[in-house]
This record gives C-alpha cells, structure tokens and sequence, in this order.
C-alpha cells in the first residue's frame, strides 16, 4: 500500500488536471480550482522549509568555523533582518526599514551582480570567440552581426540582423521547444501511468 | 615574442577597465544615436495607440531587481503610454523580489499623470506560482487576488467591481526576465484568447521571436533596444519620454563595438600564435632530420 496509493493519487490527479484543458464544464474547473489551491499551499510550505534548511546548513558552517564562515554570517544576518524588518514594519508602506533595505541594499546588490555579466562576457569573448574552423568563424560572424544589429551605431545591419533571428534563430529555438514539449509530454505520460517512480525515492 | 603572439596573454584586469571606461564615458557625454524602430516594437506601440480611453492592459512585472536595467525602462514606457492614452491599467507582480520595484514605478508614474489608485489602475501585487495565477485570472481576478496590494477588497475597487477576467481587458504586457512571460502566451493567449505582447531581456529575446512570427504575441520589446525604440516612439508622437534608455543605447553601442574589437584583436593574436607554433613544429622536424 506504501506505494499504490501515490500511484493511484498521481494517477487520478494527472487525468483529472489533463482533462481539464479539454473540458470546459464547470464541475472539472471547480476541481481543478481545488488542486490549484494545494498547489499554492504546498509551494508556501516548501519556502518555509527552504527557510529552516538555510538556517541550518550555515549555522553549521558557522559553528564548525568551515572555510568561508564569514559569508554565513552575513547571510544569516541578511535574512534575520529582512525578515524582522518585514514582520514589523508594512511592506506597502513606501518608506521604512523594509524598504529602505529593499531598495537601497537588495536591489543594487542583485543589479551589480548581472551587471558583472557585461565583464565576463567581454573577457570570454576576447578569449574564446576563436575562428578556429569553418563552423566556428560561421558562429562568430553571426553574433558579430547580430551585435552590431542590436545598437544604433550598427543601423545599417538591423534588417540582416532581424533575418537573423526571425529566420534561423527562431528554427532553431522551435525545435527547441517542440522537443521540450514533447518531452514533457512523454514524461508527463510516464509518471501518471506509474512507469517513472524516482519521485518517490525508487526507480 | 612579438607583440602580436603577446595578445593572446593580455591581463584581464585591462580589458575589464576598458569595459568600465566604455560604460562610464557615453554617459557623460551623450552621443545621441539615431534609434530606428523595428516592427515588433511598433506593433506593441500601435496596439496601444489603437485602444481607447477607458480599455484596459494589464501589466505584469514579471522580473527581479538584477535585470531592473533592461525590464526597468520596459515597464516605465508601457506605464506611461497607457496613463497618456488614457487607458486603465491592472498591474500584477508575480516576481518574488517585483512588488516593491513595481510599487515605486507605478506610484511615480500615476503622480506624473494624476492617476487615482482605483479609478485609473489598480495594483493587484504578488501571488506565488505564477503559471497557476495566470490561469486562475481566466476564471475570476478574485480566485488569486481577493484583495488588491494595498488589502481592498476587488469589489470595493470602482475599476474591478466589472472586471471578472482575461473577457475584460484588452491586452496583456509581461515585462519578463524568465519563463512567465511563456505562461502568458500558453494560457493567457492561447486558452483564454486574449491578446499578449511581451517585453524580455535581450538575451531571452531570441527565444520568444517563435511567439512574434506566429502572430502569437502583438509585440516583443527585446531587451533595453526594445525600451529606447519604444521611447523613441513615444517622444515622435509627442508624448512625455524618459531619455534614460535612449543614453542607455549610446553605452551599448560602444560596448558592442568594444566587444567586437576585443573578438577582433583576440583572432589577431590566436592567428599570430597559431603561426609561430607552426614555425616551431617546422623548425624542430628540420632539425630532427638534420640530426638523422
């Protein structure tokens, strides 16, 4: 019974949930709507135990003194005070700690952290955008267009650079997605007939 | 060594400064680039200029603070395009870290266009599980957002007391820096019919022009180049702009030509390489049959 009754659950949840995109009638959307729900619940479940599983690991490392403490210190220290500071004072309010901390810690930290991007990207190009054969010269005469494209400065190349990517960038992408779909599909498939179990810790 | 086969050894800490300087300099002293508009971005444009005052878009800051650069201007240009034309807006914000970026926008936007909360736009905020939200506005506003960001009940807001689901707006914006924005087409689109444009950043742009030559979307806005064309737009139909992302674009020209350059001198020095190891590999078999 530890594993036929989330073989049967998966089961009738997966058809109910695939039916329902087929089935307009309001009593499949009610349950629908009701699955959706738990859906919801359980993801606010898991951030809570995303939070408990935060605090340990860097407690742990704190306490051991690992390599690289330090940085679970501030970590810890980021996340004890936002939270504090999220429970105190209301996150709408447009001034206060919160949002103080939001606007002038969080959110340049997140932007300098893909601004560094523009770094490494230019470094890698000088490194590793090579012509080293014909493939490789056809990949780096592309993106140079398409660069070039993209800015004012490369106006005149705009039109080659959309042909680009309407043509055969979007090829290559709807392959792409055609096959992520249709993996999905398969095993979407999979796990509701009970033919792929590794969610349940076995093959 | 010559100077050429040098290249290939040139510190990184000399191209990262010539990166900072090609930021810093085009700020200070504007080149101002002429911006010409591509057919994605108009069509994003002319669907709002279409609508009427009264319709309703609903806009979805889809994206977090570290892309706030490209998605930042997106979302401030379709904002102020809608309050200009008189169009209500519903905001959602179904990033974890958007609500307070999408707060401070929304706020400074209704201030420079006299908008009243309520009346002209209604900020709906944050539900988690994106896809699920989407799909949950098909059937009712009220099943994922009871109450709007500020805690008001939907049907004590005078502009959602008649907005039941997608068969009340006329468009769908996501301003996006991951996969929501294909939850809008997929559901939004695609089962409930209604129209959706897209603004990403450039680097997710490529992904989604399968969406735009479909005709899946009536617009794409890719990347800072799709907010600066869009400004531009704006500031050719005489509308108030922000010039922000038109200086942005001077920055990035110069970057991508910086850029090229680097790939350029990069393959002078590999060629340069390449060669003298082709000397040396002659040079050694010369020698091993001299020896012989």
């Amino acid at each position: 019974m530890k594993w036929e009754i989330p073989l049967v659950i998966v089961f009738v949840t997966g058809v109910i949930l695939a039916l329902s995109d087929f089935v307009p009638h309001q009593s499949i959307q009610d349950v629908r709507e009701f699955f959706m729900s738990w859906l919801q619940i359980i993801g606010v479940l898991a951030v809570g135990l995303g939070l408990v599983s935060l605090t340990q690991v860097n407690l742990v490392k704190v306490r051991r003194k690992t390599p690289g403490w330090i940085y679970s210190v501030i970590t810890l220290f980021g996340l004890v005070i936002m939270l504090v500071t999220g429970f105190v004072w209301d996150y709408r309010e447009p001034s206060n700690p919160f949002q103080f901390l939001f606007q002038y810690a969080l959110l340049p930290i997140y932007a300098t952290m893909f601004s560094l991007l523009a770094f490494y990207i230019a470094s890698a190009a000088f490194r590793a955008f090579k012509a080293r054969n014909a493939l490789a010269t056809t990949i780096l005469v592309t993106a140079v267009i398409v660069m070039l494209g993209q800015v004012p400065v490369g106006a005149k190349l705009a039109p080659l650079k959309s042909w680009i990517m309407e043509v055969p960038n979007m090829a290559g992408f709807r392959a792409i997605l055609l096959g992520i779909g249709l993996g999905g599909v398969a095993m979407a498939l999979k796990i509701v007939f009970g033919i792929e179990r590794a969610y349940m810790g076995r093959d | 060594m010559s100077f050429l086969e040098k290249i290939p050894r040139l510190d990184r800490r000399v191209l990262y400064l010539l990166v900072a300087i090609a930021a810093v300099v085009p700020m200070f002293t504007p080149l101002g680039l002429p911006i010409p508009t591509s057919r994605e971005v108009e069509g994003l444009f002319d669907y709002i200029e279409e609508l009427g005052p009264g319709s309703t878009v609903l806009v979805a800051f889809d994206f977090d603070p570290q892309t706030v650069g490209e998605n930042g201007p997106q979302a401030s240009g379709v904002l102020r395009h809608c309050f200009e034309r008189d169009v209500n807006v519903l905001i959602t914000a179904l990033s974890q870290n958007a609500p307070g970026m999408a707060q401070e926008m929304i706020e400074t936007a209704a201030a420079e266009y006299d908008k009243v909360n309520g009346v002209d736009f209604c900020y709906l905020g944050y539900q988690p599980y994106p896809a699920i939200v989407i799909m949950s506005i098909g059937q009712n506003f009220r099943i994922p957002f009871p109450q709007d960001f500020y805690g008001t009940p939907l049907d004590s807001i005078p502009l959602m007391r008649a907005k039941q689901n997608y068969d009340d707006i006329d468009l769908v914006v996501s301003v996006a820096a991951g996969w929501v924005a294909e939850s809008w087409v997929t559901y939004a689109k695609e089962r409930y019919g209604c129209d959706v444009a897209l603004a990403v950043t450039a680097v997710q742009a490529a992904q989604y022009y399968t969406f735009w030559n479909a005709q899946q979307i009536v617009g794409l806005l890719p990347g800072l180049k799709g907010a600066a064309e869009y400004q531009a737009m704006m500031k050719g139909a005489g509308m108030s702009y922000t010039d922000a992302p038109l200086r942005g674009m001077d920055v990035q020209s110069i970057e991508h030509l910086l850029i090229i350059a680097f790939i350029v001198v990069g393959n002078v020095g590999f060629f340069a390489e390449r060669a003298r190891q082709r000397r040396e590999a002659a040079a050694a078999r010369a020698e091993r049959r001299g020896e012989r």
